[in-house]
């Protein structure tokens, strides 16, 4: 009888064995109270003073990340200095602001915009998306429209590589190609299109092709009057002076006034450093089958047809071998390019416009440069081929 | 040839092995469980004579009888890793953007992503598809393994007990070989962002196979030398890069070489008196390296090629000295106390890619190890039982540094028995053993100022010059920070059948 216990408990004591010999990786809680210390730790969503974050936690409506909380427009959560949620296009933007556009089929008023187009690198094929922002004053006639004034606010470039213009490039070239006037200096062309209904609940959008040419002196944009529009199927920078090159820069421009002909923009990501860069291109838009445009819309996506050219003059980078850096890209004829108008008001007393703009562009450089920021940041840099 | 010069030829033969010897594919297997046949344990390396000794000492081939043993082994690692949580420390997610440049304006190192991808994937608003997949910390460990192994040993006498010739093999059921490489530092986070054990895991799949002869040159003295025998792989990768983006659209060729190579093990023995028996072995070291060539090139015309080795399964040389002495001799019973130590170069390991624990400072260089063994025998009739225990300490230092070498103190204990008996002309001993190695809890506590931190305090916005959000202090993706502790159990057993004829 005592040898058959001992046995028994042989075998449970073996059994024991193995049930606890089992490995079970595992991560410890976090001990001691650690909000409030500006740094996520693990338990916690966020850690920051943003009404977006509440007891290291992501408030309802809100994201966060440790640059900060942000709303979450789109959630059907009001939140933070959101007026409406979801977006509509019509009484509620993308951005969450409510308002109401009075006229249909009428641009008449401030309107910002995001171009989004999509180009290749010559390095490694990859697809670039790049977003230029423009600010824009509107007169509507009847069905005819003309920018009266407006501003270029930036470019930022993702994928391969993150480009953006030099803060000097970008304050010289807010007022380079105006879409409002002919210059001598600046270039640019009053630019004008038509917005008017098309019998079925919608408007027909058109915006006339514009050129834009950055760190090139006149003489390299098509005389004037451009064409309303461009083809893309057709060579359409034949017959235009040469753009200045890495072998014969006359005619570039030191934008960034650094003593480098070019405009300068700064490369980062995998690789980094400075480029100096000559570039020319067309866009005109217009709305069409996969972008049709709804009367009354506050915001809206139109087709946007683009072409490009680019030279890189020069480069500079922290090593030795910046040869990387130094090739370009060239436009994706088969990607659906486009851009994005947003309707702020009619004055710019209103509420819409005051968010963006403080003043009447074209007045003030410190002033239009904080209006260009506003801009980016009411329709930021969207990666997606949507 | 007559046979007195046999000996000397054998030695000769196993001598020009030796000088032939390259990179070999070691037996971290062998090493780890002992003798799985016969009755040598922990301790065969000065008791037990069976196809085992081709291995362990092939000095004592000579007095093993002729006979085919197999056998089936089953081994399991039960190694828990538990981290710490972290207390921030995060790689802020800017650095994602990659649009970071130090105080200086040069761009900071590429060598980190931002915590939270790795906790949670990247999302579509912050890269481009497809998307940086999570690899949440120590969700991939890779711990927990149950295996089985096919035991094979022959053991023939050529002239008997003068020369005799053995091969013993534990071949991995299943998945013959794995070679499994991982970084220990913060290199990991790329890959599993996990710590593994480092002297467990892939190590228990290598295929031991051992083979050579054993001399008895004197009445009580015999020597032998035998080889662990297995592969060296070279490959080479040539690929065209035609999209980063998709590497669907990858052109590779690929050129794969293998060779097979030795690592020598040799002993003696030697029986003073009838009770006693001394014994002394070494192992060459050992290690199954796998070079890798790999050359891109880019639709730009550029032109980058790197080689890199890698280095699974070593196994350092070991020295062992120990002795074998019967303490009771009544009737039918005799009953023998064994004891062995062995002395490890640890110091010279390399870790799966090739790297000595050295490169992460001289206090994180890996130690010699010295391993005391001791046992009991008896015998009785047909019937040998034993029991041995074993302590192996780690070579592994305190890592409270970059790397994150997960080892422990092991302390290990093995039973077994068979029984000899005659059946149809033939003698047969089935044999039964266990064993259960505990490896004990260690706690490594990380040193922030010895830990690498991956986005420099000076780090800039690369446009606009002003200071990055969560730049200030230590940010580090390493698996093992703050810290990170190891314990469990590795345990198995083996049933084997010889046949002795």
């Amino acid at each position: 009888m005592a040898r058959r216990r001992k046995h028994m408990l042989a075998v449970i004591g073996l059994a024991a064995l193995t049930l606890g010999a089992c490995a079970e990786d595992r991560i410890l809680p976090v001990g001691g109270a650690l909000c409030g210390n500006g740094e996520v730790d693990e338990g916690e969503d966020c850690d920051s003073a943003s009404a977006g974050c509440v007891r290291c936690k992501v408030a309802p409506g809100w994201e966060c990340d440790d640059t900060g909380c942000k709303t979450k427009c789109g959630d059907r959560i009001l939140a933070g200095t959101e007026e409406c949620d979801p977006p509509d296009g019509k009484t509620c933007d993308s951005s969450c602001w409510r308002g109401t556009k009075p006229a249909a089929c009428d641009l008449s008023g401030y309107w910002i915009a995001r171009q989004t187009n999509f180009s290749t690198d010559k390095v490694l094929n990859g697809t670039q998306t790049s977003t230029n922002w423009f600010f824009y004053k509107i007169a509507q006639t009847g069905g005819a429209f003309t920018v009266t004034r407006s501003l270029f606010c930036g470019i930022q470039v993702s994928g391969s590589a993150d480009v953006r213009l030099a803060e000097a490039s970008a304050r010289r070239l807010m007022y380079q190609n105006p879409q409002h006037e002919a210059t001598a200096d600046r270039g640019g062309n009053v630019r004008t299109g038509s917005f008017a209904s098309n019998g079925k609940g919608g408007c027909d959008f058109f915006m006339a092709a514009h050129w834009y040419l950055r760190g090139a002196g006149p003489g390299h944009l098509p005389p004037l009057p451009w064409k309303a529009q461009v083809d893309p199927g057709t060579s359409s920078f034949a017959g235009l002076a040469a753009l200045p090159s890495k072998d014969a820069s006359t005619g570039a421009v030191d934008l960034e006034g650094g003593g480098k002909p070019g405009a300068a923009y700064d490369v980062t990501g995998i690789l980094s450093g400075r480029r100096f860069v000559v570039q020319r291109d067309w866009e005109w838009r217009r709305s069409d089958a996969d972008h049709p445009v709804a009367e009354n819309a506050l915001e809206f996506v139109a087709a946007d047809l683009f072409d490009g050219q680019e030279n890189i003059l020069s480069v500079t980078c922290p090593g030795t071998d910046c040869s990387l850096i130094a090739s370009g890209s060239f436009a994706d004829n088969n990607a659906k390019h486009r851009v994005t108008m947003r309707w702020l008001g009619a004055a710019l007393s209103d509420a819409r416009v005051r968010r963006v703009a403080a003043a009447e562009p074209g007045g003030d450089e410190k002033v239009d440069l904080a209006t260009c920021e506003q801009v980016r940041l009411a329709l930021p840099h969207d990666r997606s081929r949507k | 040839m007559r046979p007195a010069l046999l000996p000397g030829a054998a030695v000769l033969v196993s001598l020009a092995g030796v000088l032939l010897a390259r990179d070999a594919v070691a037996s971290p297997l062998f090493e780890l469980a002992g003798s799985t046949t016969g009755d040598g344990g922990f301790n065969a390396g000065v008791t037990g004579e069976s196809s085992s000794a081709t291995y362990f000492n092939p000095a004592l081939l000579p007095y093993a009888p002729q006979s085919f043993e197999t056998g089936t082994v089953v081994l399991t690692d039960q190694i828990s890793v538990i981290l710490d949580g972290r207390a921030g420390g995060d790689v802020p997610l800017v650095v994602g953007d990659r649009a970071l440049v130090g105080a200086d304006g040069r761009p900071i190192s590429n060598a980190t992503v931002p915590t939270p991808w790795l906790e949670n994937g990247c999302t579509p608003q912050q890269c481009q598809p497809p998307l940086f997949r999570k690899r949440p910390r120590q969700a991939a460990g890779s711990s927990g393994q149950v295996r089985a192994y096919q035991v094979i040993g022959l053991v023939s006498h050529i002239v008997p007990k003068r020369l005799v010739l053995g091969l013993h093999a534990l071949v991995p059921l299943g998945t013959f070989t794995t070679a499994r490489s991982f970084y220990n530092d913060e290199r990991e986070q790329f890959f599993s962002n996990s710590l593994h054990p480092e002297l467990f895991g892939d190590r228990m799949t290598a295929t031991s196979i051992a083979f050579g002869p054993g001399v008895k040159i004197a009445k009580n003295l015999s020597i032998g030398l035998s080889f662990t025998l297995n592969l060296t792989n070279d490959a080479q990768a040539a690929t065209y890069v035609r999209s980063s983006a998709n590497y669907d659209q990858l052109l590779v060729d690929t050129n794969v070489g293998v060779k097979a190579a030795v690592a020598a093990h040799g002993g003696v023995a030697w029986r003073p008196v009838e009770r006693l028996r001394l014994a002394a072995t070494f192992h060459q070291e050992q290690k199954f390296v796998i070079a890798t060539g790999i050359k891109a090139a880019l639709p730009s015309g550029q032109e980058s090629e790197t080689t890199r080795t890698q280095v699974h399964d070593f196994v350092p040389w070991t020295v062992g000295l120990g002795g074998t002495v019967e303490v009771a001799k009544r009737e039918r019973h005799t009953i023998s106390v064994a004891g062995s130590l062995k002395y490890a170069a640890w110091s010279r390991y390399l870790d799966r890619h090739g790297d000595s624990p050295a490169v992460f400072g001289p206090r994180f260089a890996w130690k010699d190890t010295l391993s005391p063994t001791v046992g009991l025998r008896h015998a009785s009739g047909g019937m040998r039982e034993y029991l041995d225990v074993t302590y192996v300490p780690s070579p592994v230092p305190e890592q409270s540094g970059r790397s994150s070498y997960v080892d422990s103190d092991r302390a290990g204990l093995t039973i077994g028995a068979d029984y000899t008996f005659e059946a149809a002309g033939l003698k047969w001993r089935p044999g039964l053993s266990l064993q259960g190695h505990k490896v004990l809890h260690r706690y490594n506590r990380k040193t922030d100022a010895l830990v690498l931190d991956e986005v420099p305090d000076d780090a800039v916005d690369a446009q606009t010059r002003l200071p990055v959000p969560g730049a200030r202090g230590l940010q580090t993706n390493n698996p093992g920070w703050p810290g990170f502790a190891s314990e469990g159990w590795v345990y198995g057993g083996a049933a084997t059948i010889a046949v002795i004829y």
